[in-house]
């Protein structure tokens, strides 16, 4: 079935899908495979956010949570104080915030293969880490963003965001680990969403 | 004889040249809105609801609907299906690339250089009371993960950006310009088509709903869910339902006309002659209804063709004084005759007084009808009718009975009223006129669940003497509005103001930015950003813009369509405008007093309407009992008057009181068909008290003849899909049944009175 509406996309987006390669079909699942993915998993991260009018990056760090139901937490302790939730539903009524948020939060939960639709999807699985690079496929996204770059072993320990205004995101995350449902500062993450808005 | 074939000649082209000169191609309409009278309504709310209905008879919306984790598929399957809808004729235009780049960036490149100027109203807020929190949101955007985007040397705070991309509360991926929704597990696609108006030429066929199926079986094999909804869909339901009704009850009704009289009078002569008399029946009442009214509902066409039911009757009665032996006493029936067309045809053409379109056009094509026909039985069948007469004793043979039986029958069904008629209930409601069948409701709610943003049919008419003004008055509006929405009386409005403010308020936004730039938080932000004082000074002297003042028109020349479907335009009168609603619990607590804005809510004002025609023939029913009484004493005395018309008024008063019993609620067209049962029966009642003693028989067999081909036309009405027709014709078969007793008994009482 999903051959058949990649065959038949090649007829309808002649110029915007070209059939993934066996051989990347490969190196995907193995990366997909390779990365242990859990339905609760919590870290820290440490991100750097260059833009080209800035005259210094932007560097920030704090605790990130990931739950395959509830969406990734990211909460930024400094420099300063701020909690938001990346789902489906949440980046709201800015259309510009979704087209980013839906991205990473497949990347997030080592979706890869979901993003194939939207990207040119390339996969390097070398011994010591994998590589995955995106390149959007869509004009609407390429507006926003050139590239984005995922590497890791067992986990992701690096997204490497490309816009297309020249502004990069680096982020690595830290001492990702999985957790039970029940861990206090898991639940923590996510109630505490609940209570403060996310701006 | 040639002179009466020449008047009758005279009348036919008089028709045909009437119906010729206001002959307009879709006079036949098969809007069910269109039945809504909107003749009291100010010239602006029709001119709104003309548009809105405009907006709405063509066009079907599509939702395609799969699984949330397959949107790039559904996104396919969407260019699949938009393709084939493309290719299919029913479907004229279409849309479903919603992300279409170039026209985000014609409306980019108008407001962009005003993006000092408009806000959204949760910025406007945040701007006037904690500016700061602006500063906090920014900030933690672009420390965060996805603060891609943000255009610091333009819009640092993303309040042009909030503004543009304020949209429906849905989380979108766009795939090609396709914008996949996703909603809890589902995720879906939507494709806006506008449909070929249904052909009613000859046979109705039902493209549209032929295509909805394919598609549906297309998409199930897909593993996808196809909705569809929209107006179309109905009416070509609708259409093809009154066709079918129309072939059914019709035809039945024609065929046991033609096997009675092949029964009773055993000649093609007279069954052809009382066919072409029903023919010109409905030729006549369908040019009086496009000569006077100019269009008809498909539904009144319905019910105009039963009129033949009555039409038979003139000719009926006709034939059967022909049957009786000796030489042709045409003349002896003529009084009776004119008497019955003169009374029923007053009943009719009340209703065509009434402002009910719907009323009105069976009005007029009943009453046209009658005398279409009349005229020709008194015109055509003297001189074409040859019968062999027969002698009968019908009459006679009924069992006699005492005198008192038929004013004791009389008595008893005016008891029967007067007990029932305080337990009356009344109900008007637009689904009489039409329920949905299922397949289309069950989509309808379907795709409310998913796309929840859906406008009521209830909106706000804002009108002003310029569109200045007309802003202003909205603007007002909405201030009114959100506080409804805050308690809770609906979800949601969209308006032209919300997106365009009206200039004060541009202004008023314009130096709540220029302030905000100026003050402490956004130095502070800058240098937060690692920027020094003097450069932070810069940076925000370069965020400046002027105000730039743009007219609504220019406006709206680049705004999505959405909003210009909001904008009615300006004529001598001054500017309209329309504000939609969403989720409407409450019309109560909306605002009710504003200068220019009226709040219109069509299916409220239809059944207004309806109660109002109901009341309005309830009273009407006394005066036309009154009319006719008097007409009828004119010719026959006070005393037989009253007689004669005791009929009827019982026929009338038990008819209703037994609906009443049977737990209807009395609509509209409950109190129509009483009217109808009482022409019919004053036609009885005429007919039976006027007949001389040996006309009798042939007298009970016209009325015996007449009554059964009505019960079978209008007993057949009931079995109507459509509610209103099916009330209308029970109520007509119970009352035919009553009269045709009490006509019955009348006779028989007379012949015992003839015995003594």
């Amino acid at each position: 079935m999903r051959a058949l509406m990649l065959a038949l996309s090649l007829i309808v987006f002649p110029l915007q899908t070209l059939a993934i390669a066996p051989e990347q079909v490969r190196a995907l699942a193995q990366i997909e495979a390779r990365l242990q993915t859990a339905p609760q998993m919590l870290g820290r991260f440490e991100q750097k956010k260059t833009l080209p009018q800035l005259p210094r990056p932007l560097l920030s760090s704090g605790v990130v949570a990931l739950s395959q139901k509830q969406g990734v937490s990211w909460r930024i302790e400094q420099p300063l104080a701020s909690h938001l939730l990346l789902n489906e539903e949440s980046a709201g009524d800015d259309a510009l915030a979704r087209q980013i948020a839906y991205p990473l939060l497949q990347i997030f939960r080592g979706n890869f293969s979901a993003l194939d639709g939207l990207f040119y999807v390339v996969g390097e699985n070398a011994e010591d880490k994998w590589q995955v690079t995106l390149t959007p496929k869509n004009e609407a996204i390429a507006r926003v963003i050139a590239s984005i770059e995922v590497s890791g072993d067992r986990a992701i320990e690096q997204i490497r965001l490309a816009e297309a205004n020249s502004a990069v995101t680096e982020m690595q995350l830290l001492e990702l680990r999985a957790v039970d449902e029940t861990d206090p500062q898991f639940k923590a993450e996510f109630n505490d969403l609940t209570a403060t808005p996310q701006e | 004889m040639n002179r009466r074939f020449a008047l009758w000649l005279a009348l036919v082209a008089a028709f045909t040249l009437a119906a010729a000169a206001r002959y307009q191609p879709g006079w036949l309409q098969t809007d069910i809105l269109a039945l809504a009278g909107d003749s009291d309504a100010a010239p602006a709310v029709a001119a709104a609801q003309r548009k809105l209905n405009g907006q709405l008879q063509g066009s079907v919306l599509w939702m395609l609907v799969g699984p949330a984790a397959e949107a790039e598929t559904l996104a396919h399957a969407t260019e699949m299906l938009a393709q084939q809808l493309r290719a299919a004729a029913a479907i004229t235009r279409l849309e479903y690339r919603w992300a279409e780049a170039e026209r985000y960036q014609r409306e980019w490149a108008l407001l962009f250089p005003m993006r000092q100027q408009l806000l959204t109203g949760a910025d406007r807020n945040l701007l006037a009371e904690t500016p700061e929190a602006l500063v906090r949101r920014q900030l933690a955007a672009l420390y965060g993960p996805e603060g891609a985007g943000i255009d610091l040397e333009r819009d640092p705070f993303a309040t042009f950006r909030h503004y543009f991309a304020a949209g429906p509360q849905l989380a979108t991926q766009v795939f090609g310009e396709i914008p996949v929704q996703q909603r809890g597990e589902h995720a879906f696609t939507l494709l806006q088509s506008t449909a070929t108006p249904v052909a009613l030429g000859g046979k109705v066929r039902t493209p549209l709903l032929q295509l909805r199926e394919e598609l549906q079986r297309w998409a199930e094999a897909r593993n996808l869910t196809l909705l569809s909804v929209g107006a179309p869909l109905h009416t070509e339901y609708a259409a093809a339902g009154a066709q079918r009704e129309i072939r059914l009850i019709g035809g039945l009704s024609i065929a046991a006309i033609c096997l009675l009289s092949l029964l009773i009078f055993r000649s093609m002569r007279p069954l052809l002659l009382s066919v072409f008399a029903i023919a010109a029946g409905i030729a006549s009442g369908t040019a009086a209804v496009i000569a006077l009214l100019g269009q008809m509902h498909i539904l009144a066409f319905v019910f105009g063709t039963t009129v033949t039911g009555l039409a038979i009757d003139y000719a009926f009665h006709f034939i059967c004084n022909r049957m009786r032996p000796g030489p042709a006493r045409d003349r002896d029936v003529l009084p009776g005759l004119l008497l019955g067309l003169v009374s029923s045809c007053l009943a009719f053409f009340a209703l065509a007084l009434t402002p009910f379109p719907l009323l009105r056009q069976m009005g007029v094509f009943v009453g046209a009808g009658l005398i279409g026909a009349w005229l020709t039985v008194v015109l055509l069948f003297p001189s074409l009718l040859k019968l062999r007469q027969r002698r009968l004793h019908i009459a006679e043979r009924l069992p006699p009975t005492k005198p008192s039986r038929y004013l004791a029958a009389l008595a008893v069904l005016l008891l029967v009223g007067a007990a029932a008629l305080p337990r009356i209930e009344f109900g008007d409601d637009l689904r009489l006129f039409y329920t949905p069948p299922e397949f289309l409701a069950e989509d309808e709610t379907q795709l409310n669940d998913l796309l929840p943003s859906r406008p009521e049919s209830a909106y706000f008419l804002v009108q002003g003497n310029d569109w200045r003004q007309l802003l202003e008055r909205e603007w007002q509006l909405m201030g009114e509005l959100q506080s409804a929405r805050e308690e809770g009386a609906l979800a949601d409005f969209q308006a032209l103001s919300l997106r365009f403010p009206p200039e004060r308020i541009q202004r008023a936004d314009w130096e709540l930015m220029r302030d905000f730039y100026g003050s402490a938080p956004v130095q502070g932000f800058y240098t937060q950003l690692g920027y020094s004082a003097t450069e932070a000074q810069q940076l925000v002297a370069a965020l400046r813009q002027p105000f730039k003042a743009v007219t609504l028109p220019e406006w709206l020349a680049v705004a999505g369509g959405q909003y210009a479907d909001l904008w009615l335009g300006c004529n001598a009168g001054g500017c309209a405008s329309i504000v939609r609603l969403y989720g409407l619990q409450q019309t109560a607590s909306l605002p009710s007093s504003l200068e220019g804005v009226t709040l219109v809510d069509p299916p409220r004002a239809i059944a207004a309407v309806m109660s109002q025609q109901r009341d309005l023939l309830l009273k009407l029913l006394p005066l036309v009992l009154l009319v006719v009484t008097v007409v009828i004493a004119l010719r026959t005395g006070a005393r037989r008057a009253l007689s004669i018309i005791g009929l009827p008024l019982a026929a009338v008063v038990a008819t209703l009181a037994l609906a009443v019993l049977s737990g209807a609620a009395i609509n509209l067209f409950h109190v129509a068909a009483l009217l109808l049962v009482f022409g019919i029966g004053v036609d009885y009642a005429v007919f039976s008290h006027m007949s001389g003693r040996d006309e009798r028989s042939h007298t009970l067999l016209a009325i015996g003849m007449a009554g059964i081909t009505t019960l079978l036309g209008f007993g057949l009405l009931a079995l109507s899909a459509t509610p209103a027709i099916a009330d209308f014709g029970l109520t007509l078969a119970v009352g035919t049944t009553l009269t045709l007793v009490l006509a019955t008994l009348f006779f028989a009482r007379a012949v015992e009175g003839g015995n003594r």
